[in-house]
Formats: C-alpha cells, structure tokens, sequence
C-alpha cells in the first residue's frame, strides 16, 4: 500500500519502537484497517466507511459508528489528525462531508509496524500449534490423519483463493490489481509449500511405518 | 447419472518381478459442467488416474463408465469424440501448421477440407490462440502449446475434457488465464477433469481432490468451506 509524502506529514525520526498505546490501538483488526484507509487517501468520515465496506466488508462486517469509533481511538492515540478547514489536500467538501482525516507520520510509522509483523512468519505460533498437534498424535495412524486433515485444509484455501484478473490495467487501479495478484500469489507459494511438506511428511511416516499403520507409538 | 463414474479402480505396474500399485481403490464422479482438479505430487498416481478417466489405459479392478456405459467395452466410440483428452506438449513434437493439427480431429469426423479448417479457426479463436494458426506445430510457446492441444481437443466436442498438468511449462503470468479458459469451458458445459501439482490449479474449481500414492484423499466442496477467502471465487457465475 502505497504511502504519499502529500497523505502524511514528515516523519521526524526517533525511537521505532511501538509505545503501549499504540499497540494497544492496533489490537483491533478495524481500526488498523481504518488507518490503513486514511494513510492510502486522507477522507472524510463517511467516504472511509464506503471505502472500508468495499475493501474489507467481506472479512469484516462493522457499522458506520464503529468506523468512527475507530477514527476516535486513532486520534486519540494520535496517529491520525483532522485535517483544518484550510488544508490544501484535494479533499472534496460537500454539503454531507464533515470532518475529514489524515494519517500522521507516526501513525503512517505504526501502520508499516503492525502489517510487517503480522506478514512475517510467526514461529512462536507456528510452535505453538506443532505442541498442540503432538497432543493427540501417538501413532503413525493418527499422524497420517492429521497430515490428511491439514492437507485437505490447504487443499480447502487453494480452491478458496479467488483466481486474480489477468488483465493488465494501467495507472492507480492496475497497480492495485498487481498487488492484490501478488498477495494471492504469496498465498498460493505458501500452500505449496505446506502441500510439499505434507508430500515430505507422508514419505518419512511411510518410512516408519511402511503399510498398516496401526497402533505402533511415534514417541 | 454421473458423465463419470470410477467406482473402486485399482491400476498396477509390472516391471519384471516388480509390482507398483499406481492407483488402489479410487471412486470418483464427475458431472457435467464441472471443473475438478485432482491435486498430487510426482508420481502420486495423479496422471494415471487421469488416463483411466479418459478411457486410455483400463483398470484392472473395478470400473469406470462414462454416460453410464463400461469405458472399457466403448473407449474406441468415445475416446476423441466425447472424451477429450490433452497431453499437453503434445503439439510441440508434431509436424505441419497448427491450424492442420487443429482440423485433423475434424477431418476424422469426416468434416470438408474447408469446413475443418474454418471450425479449426473458431477454436483456435476460442481458446485465444488465434494468432498461432499459421505456425508450424514446434514454434509454439508454452501456454501457446496447451492452448492449441485445448483446441484440438475441443474439435469433436467432448462432453468431458481431460487434461494432464495444463499449466506445466507454462510462464508464471500465463498460467492464470489458461486456468480461466478451462474455468470457462466448464461454464459452457463441458466437464474438465485436470491435474495440478501446485496450488495455482486449485484456485476457483469446483472440487479439489488430493491424491497420495495412488489413493484418492478428502474431497473437498466450496461449501464447506469455512476459509475466509481474499475473495470469493466467480462461484455466482458458475453454471448448474
């Protein structure tokens, strides 16, 4: 998501590091969401809610009043301002407009933050759930089951995974469409590599075990 | 009735004293207007099974029937006429221009000269591969070559099209409109029976079935599903 110096103000260095009330405002999927909008485009309350229902209505279902709830938290934590009445942004003033919002460079900083964090690969969680599959796998029967299970799974998203326009647009809307391409590939690349795992995991159980799995204990 | 039925099919290999089950036990049907990918690794039985659907090779146990008749007793009626079957990169290793290759199937239904080579055209121009007409068979570029094996497998109109690894060898950008052809083929009512041996294939089909050392895993309908999709397949588009 591209980040205009025009959208956001200079950002004044310092300390990267989150401090607790910005986190604590990026816990909501809706308000990072929300900034992400402001950050793209300074607007006005109700052009977000528009925005936000067509980007992010089909994993997010909020009303009108949580967007401006959201806007609240943000302002408060300042990482998004009001614009003044005099701001030379391009932002349309209509009769219904209201109040309109921009992102600040610090809430700009977090956003870049909290999206990186959440891209990367997390191996505590991956860790986690490794623990919790060893809890119910005692044999190279209910191993094999849980590789079927976790195959059908990714098996399950990769037919889920919209397949993106293949048609090249130009401007602002066809690098939108390359980017949402992208992270649809970045989705497949990493179910192939889970489906590759799978493959991997199968052949080292079947070493084990070569036929008949039945009871015999893994650990 | 299924267009397809393969109903407990076991197919082995023999290579000297050597016994290598390539599919054991597999059921599966197909219905018309359906895209189903079957998703495997190398070697998983994934071509085989795909061979048996199309009435190439038999199984030694069980059955496969296409319109309710033993493809076994009708593949020769079948095969090529209501079965289509692409061996993609095919194309590459045959000799004249593609528009012959294209009308040869139709030539065999005893279409005119003229006539085959005007349907030829209109495939060619149905699987976007129009501009190849006049190239020999061995020019053809990756998607080019599965385009083309798309259109002569088209010629005779199958009611189920069957093909192997569309989009290996084919360029990464590529892949995604050849997979929207297939998507549209389905749409128009033919059923597609293909293979894919990464997620790419899956994307959008109306069942995905995995399979692993010859056997057939969990299938999987997009209704289940319960995986928040980036965004939601042109499922309201589908036909059925």
């Amino acid at each position: 998501m591209a980040v205009s110096g025009d959208h956001v103000l200079h950002e004044r260095g310092g300390d990267s590091q989150e401090d607790p009330a910005t986190s604590a405002v990026l816990r909501s999927q809706v308000v990072c969401a929300v900034l992400g909008l402001v950050i793209e485009k300074p607007s006005h309350g109700y052009e977000i809610g528009q925005r936000f229902e067509r980007r992010f209505g089909e994993f997010l279902s909020v009303g009108r009043s949580s967007i401006y709830a959201a806007l609240g938290s943000l302002m408060d934590a300042e990482l998004v301002e009001k614009l003044s009445p005099r701001s030379n942004t391009g932002v349309p003033r209509g009769a219904k407009a209201g109040a309109s919002y921009r992102a600040t460079a610090q809430g700009a900083r977090a956003y870049r933050g909290w999206l990186a964090d959440r891209v990367r690969n997390d191996p505590q969680r991956v860790a986690m759930l490794g623990r919790m599959a060893l809890a119910c796998v005692h044999s190279v029967a209910a191993a094999m089951d849980f590789i079927a299970r976790y195959e059908q799974e990714c098996v399950r998203e990769a037919q889920e995974l919209a397949r993106p326009d293949a048609g090249v647009a130009s401007g602002e809307d066809g690098l939108s469409a390359v980017l949402e391409r992208l992270l649809v590939e970045e989705r497949r690349r990493m179910i192939d590599a889970q489906l590759a795992w799978i493959t991997y995991a199968r052949a080292e159980l079947r070493a084990v075990h070569p036929r008949g799995v039945g009871a015999d204990t893994l650990r | 009735m299924s267009l397809l039925a393969i109903e407990h099919v076991t197919k082995r290999y023999r290579r000297g004293r050597l016994e290598r089950v390539a599919i054991r036990d597999v059921s599966l049907e197909v219905e018309r207007g359906e895209l189903v990918a079957i998703w495997g690794a190398r070697f998983s039985g994934r071509s085989t099974l795909l061979r048996l659907a199309a009435g190439i090779e038999s199984p030694e146990q069980g059955r496969v029937s296409f319109e309710g008749r033993d493809l076994a007793r009708w593949r020769n009626r079948v095969l090529g006429r209501s079965i289509g079957y692409c061996q993609t990169g095919c194309s590459a290793a045959q000799h004249g221009l593609v528009i012959e290759h294209v009308a040869a199937g139709l030539l065999a239904q005893r279409a005119l000269p003229r006539q085959a080579r005007r349907l030829g055209q209109e495939l060619l121009f149905r699987v976007g591969a129009e501009q190849c007409s006049r190239l020999a068979c061995h020019e053809l570029a990756g998607a080019e070559i599965v385009r083309v094996a798309i259109a002569s497998a088209l010629a005779t109109a199958p009611a189920l099209l069957v093909i192997d690894e569309p989009t290996s060898g084919v360029d990464l950008l590529e892949r995604d409109p050849l997979l929207a052809l297939l998507r549209s083929i389905a749409n128009e009512g033919t059923a597609v029976l293909m293979s894919t041996g990464d997620a790419q294939g899956l994307s959008g089909v109306d069942r995905a079935l995995s399979i692993d050392s010859g056997e057939l895993r969990g299938e999987v309908r997009p209704a289940e599903a319960h995986v928040v999709p980036l965004r939601r397949a042109e499922s309201g588009a589908r036909r059925r």
